[in-house]
C-alpha cells in the first residue's frame, strides 16, 4: 500500500501516473492487442455496415433460392456465405447483425455502468442506511433469473432496440454497483481520502476528484467484460423471440431461424453462432487483460 | 444459531416481497391497456371497459397492489390470456419438469467441471494448463443454445443416436444435460482452478507434503475441502443464472418445462404467464440461496458459533 502514501501528498500526480501505466501495461500484453484488435474491427464493421455489406440484408432475392426453393449453400456466386430459407444474403445479414450486437452490447453497458457507479459510490461513501437499502435492493435484483426478467420487461413494452438496451442496462446494475461499492469502501478508508476530509473538502469534491477517478478505472475493465456478457444476453433474448422484431438482422434470431432448417441448411444456424462466439471471446479476453492491468497497478 | 436462522428467514421473506413488488411495478408500467390485450383488437370499447371492470384495472393503484398481494398469497396472478386458466397453476404444473432437467444439468456440469478444475490447479502454468484454459474460455463464450443445436445436428440428426427433442424418457435427457454440462463446466473449472491454486500454496499443504502424506490424500483432505466453500458460494450465487440457462435450454430441446411456456408467453404477449414464471423462479432462487447459506453451517463448523 506504499502507493497510497505517496498519494496523500500528491493525489493528482498519482492519478495521472496510474492511468497511463494501466494503459502501458495493456500495450505490453500481446493478448490485449489481439483481442482488443478484434473488438475494434467488430465496432468498425458495425459502424460501416452499409458500406461493407455486399447486398441489402432484408431484401428477398428471387435468385437467392435454388430451383427447388432451398437455400443456397456458402460459396455460391453472388452470395458468398449462401442464403437463408427466404433467399436473403447471409453475409450481409451477419454484417448488419454486428451492428445490433454492438449497439446493444455497448449501449446497455453504458447504462449499467452509469447506474452502477452512482449507486455503488453513494452506497460505499455514505454508508449507513443508504448502503443497507441499496444493497438489499441489489440482492432482490440478483434473485431474478436475469433473462426472464428482461424477457418480462421487453414483452410488456414491445421489444424494440431502445427497450432492449434499457431493459438489459437498467436491470443489470446490481453486480457492477457491488464492485463499485467495495472499491469505494477501500478508498474511503485510505489515507488520502482521510487527508481530503481533514482539509475540509466537500463531499461532492471528494467523490468527484478522489473517489470517482480511482473507481472508474476498475469499473471500466468490468465494463469490457460486461459488453461480452450483454452481447450474449442480447443474442439469447433474440433466440427466445424477445429481441428486435423481424426482419431486423440479428445473430440470435438467425440461429433460431436456422434451427428449423437444420436438415437442409446447417450453415444457417452455424455461422451466426460463430459470430457471437468471436464477439464474446474478444470482449471478454480484452476485459480480462484490462482487469489484470488495473489490479497490478493498484 | 436459532437467532441467525430466524433472521435469515425474515430476510428471505423481505426479499420475496421485494421481488413481487418489483414485478408488480414493472407490470403496472405496461404502456398497452391490458384489458385491450385480453379483449383482442376487434373488441368494442364497451367490451374493453367491461373487462377492465372485471379484472379490476379501473381501481386505484393501492387497491390493485393490495389485491395483487392478496391473490398472490392464494397463488393466483390471474388468468393466462392464451390458455384461459390460472397462469400460476400452469406454471407450477410445468415446474417439476424444469427442476428434473436442472438437477441433471447441474450434476453433469459438476461431474465434468470438478475434475478438470482440480487437475488444472495442480498443473498451473504448464502448457497443459494454458491449453485447457484457452479451451475453457472458448467453451464459456459459446452460446448454450448454439452448442445444443450443434449437438442435436451431429448426435441426433446425423448419427441418429438420441432423440432430437421433447421428453421421451431418459434418452431425451442426455443431450440437454451434456449441452448445459459442457458449457457450464468451463466456467466452474476456471473458478475451481484459481481458488485451489491459492490453497496449494498454503503452508499447511506444504507441511502435509513434508510429513509424507500421499498426494491424493492431501488433495482430498486438505485442498478440496478448503476449496469447497467458496465453490458452494459461487454455485449458490449462480442459481438465478442457472435458471436462466435452463429456460433457454428447454427452448432448444423442446423440453416441456417452464422455459417452453415462457417462449409461448412471449409470442402471445401472455403477461400473466411471464409474471407467474418470474415470481415462481425468483422465489425459488431466494429459497435455494437460503438453503445454501444454512448448509454452510454444516460444512464449516466455525460458522456454527459465529454465523454472521
Amino acid at each position: 500500500m506504499s502507493v497510497v502514501q505517496t498519494t496523500a501528498e500528491h493525489p493528482e500526480v498519482r492519478l495521472v501516473r496510474s492511468r497511463s501505466s494501466v494503459f502501458r501495461k495493456l500495450l505490453h500484453q500481446p493478448r490485449a492487442w489481439v483481442f482488443g484488435g478484434i473488438a475494434v474491427i467488430l465496432i468498425f464493421v458495425a459502424i460501416f455496415a452499409p458500406v461493407l455489406a455486399p447486398l441489402n440484408p432484408d431484401k428477398i432475392y428471387p435468385n437467392g433460392l435454388s430451383s427447388i426453393g432451398a437455400p443456397l449453400p456458402p460459396g455460391t456466386r453472388g452470395f458468398v456465405l449462401g442464403t437463408d430459407d427466404l433467399g436473403r444474403d447471409i453475409l450481409s445479414r451477419l454484417i448488419w447483425g454486428t451492428r445490433i450486437s454492438m449497439i446493444v452490447g455497448i449501449g446497455a453497458t453504458v447504462v449499467t455502468l452509469v447506474l452502477g457507479l452512482i449507486i455503488g459510490i453513494s452506497a460505499g461513501y455514505f454508508g449507513g442506511t443508504i448502503d443497507t437499502c441499496f444493497m438489499r435492493i441489489a440482492d432482490m435484483f440478483l434473485a431474478f433469473p436475469f433473462i426472464l426478467f428482461v424477457v418480462f420487461v421487453a414483452t410488456i413494452f414491445k421489444p424494440s432496440l431502445t427497450v432492449i438496451i434499457l431493459a438489459i442496462g437498467v436491470l443489470g446494475w446490481a453486480p457492477i454497483s457491488r464492485i463499485a461499492r467495495s472499491r469505494t469502501l477501500d478508498l474511503r478508508n485510505s489515507l488520502f481520502v482521510e487527508a481530503a476530509v481533514t482539509q475540509g473538502l466537500s463531499h461532492t469534491r471528494i467523490i468527484w476528484k478522489h473517489i470517482f477517478p480511482n473507481v472508474v478505472s476498475t469499473i471500466l475493465a468490468y465494463g469490457m467484460l460486461q459488453v461480452g456478457t450483454n452481447i450474449m444476453f442480447e443474442s439469447a433474448l433474440s433466440y427466445l423471440g424477445a429481441g428486435p422484431p423481424p426482419p431486423t438482422p440479428d445473430w440470435g434470431a438467425m440461429v433460431a431461424e436456422g434451427q428449423g432448417a437444420m436438415a437442409t441448411a446447417p450453415w444457417l444456424f452455424f455461422l451466426p453462432g460463430v459470430c457471437i462466439m468471436v464477439a464474446v471471446v474478444s470482449f471478454n479476453l480484452f476485459g480480462d487483460s484490462w482487469l489484470k492491468a488495473t489490479e497490478t497497478t493498484r | 444459531m436459532t437467532r441467525y436462522i430466524v433472521k435469515r428467514v425474515l430476510l428471505m421473506l423481505l426479499t420475496i416481497w421485494g421481488v413481487v413488488t418489483i414485478t408488480f411495478v414493472v407490470g403496472f408500467l405496461m404502456p398497452a391497456n391490458p384489458a385491450r390485450t385480453i379483449a383482442g383488437v376487434h373488441a368494442t370499447a364497451a367490451t374493453v371497459e367491461q373487462i377492465s371492470k372485471l379484472y379490476g384495472f379501473d381501481k386505484p393503484l393501492s387497491v390493485r397492489y393490495l389485491r395483487f398481494l392478496w391473490n398472490l398469497v392464494h397463488l393466483n396472478v390471474g388468468m393466462s390470456y392464451h390458455y384461459h386458466t390460472s397462469a400460476m397453476r400452469i406454471v407450477l404444473s410445468r415446474l417439476p419438469a424444469t427442476l428434473y432437467l436442472g438437477v441433471f444439468a447441474v450434476l453433469t456440469e459438476l461431474i465434468i467441471g470438478f475434475p478438470v478444475g482440480v487437475y488444472m490447479a495442480h498443473k498451473k502454468d504448464t502448457w497443459i494448463d494454458t491449453f485447457l484454459s484457452s479451451g475453457l474460455v472458448g467453451g464459456a463464450a459459446m452460446p448454450t443454445y448454439w452448442f445444443g443445436i450443434i449437438l442435436i445436428y451431429v448426435v441426433a440428426f446425423k448419427a441418429g443416436l438420441l432423440p432430437i427433442g421433447g421428453d421421451n424418457g431418459w434418452t431425451s435427457l442426455v443431450l440437454p444435460a451434456l449441452t448445459y454440462g459442457i458449457t457450464g463446466a468451463a466456467y466452474y473449472a476456471r473458478i475451481l482452478r484459481s481458488s485451489l491454486a491459492d490453497i496449494l500454496q498454503q503452508d499447511y499443504v506444504r507441511t502435509a507434503h513434508a510429513k509424507g502424506l500421499r498426494r491424493f490424500l492431501i488433495t482430498r483432505k486438505h485442498v478440496i475441502r478448503a476449496g469447497l466453500l467458496p465453490f458452494m458460494t459461487q454455485l449458490g450465487m449462480d442459481m438465478a443464472y442457472t435458471l436462466s440457462g435452463l429456460i433457454i435450454l428447454e427452448q432448444v430441446f423442446d423440453w416441456p418445462g417452464v422455459g417452453n411456456l415462457v417462449v409461448s408467453g412471449i409470442q402471445y404477449i401472455d403477461v400473466p404467464i411471464i409474471l407467474a414464471t418470474t415470481i415462481v423462479t425468483a422465489t425459488l432462487v431466494v429459497v435455494l440461496n437460503f438453503l445454501v447459506d444454512i448448509s454452510y453451517m454444516w460444512l464449516d463448523p466455525r460458522l456454527r458459533h459465529n454465523p454472521s
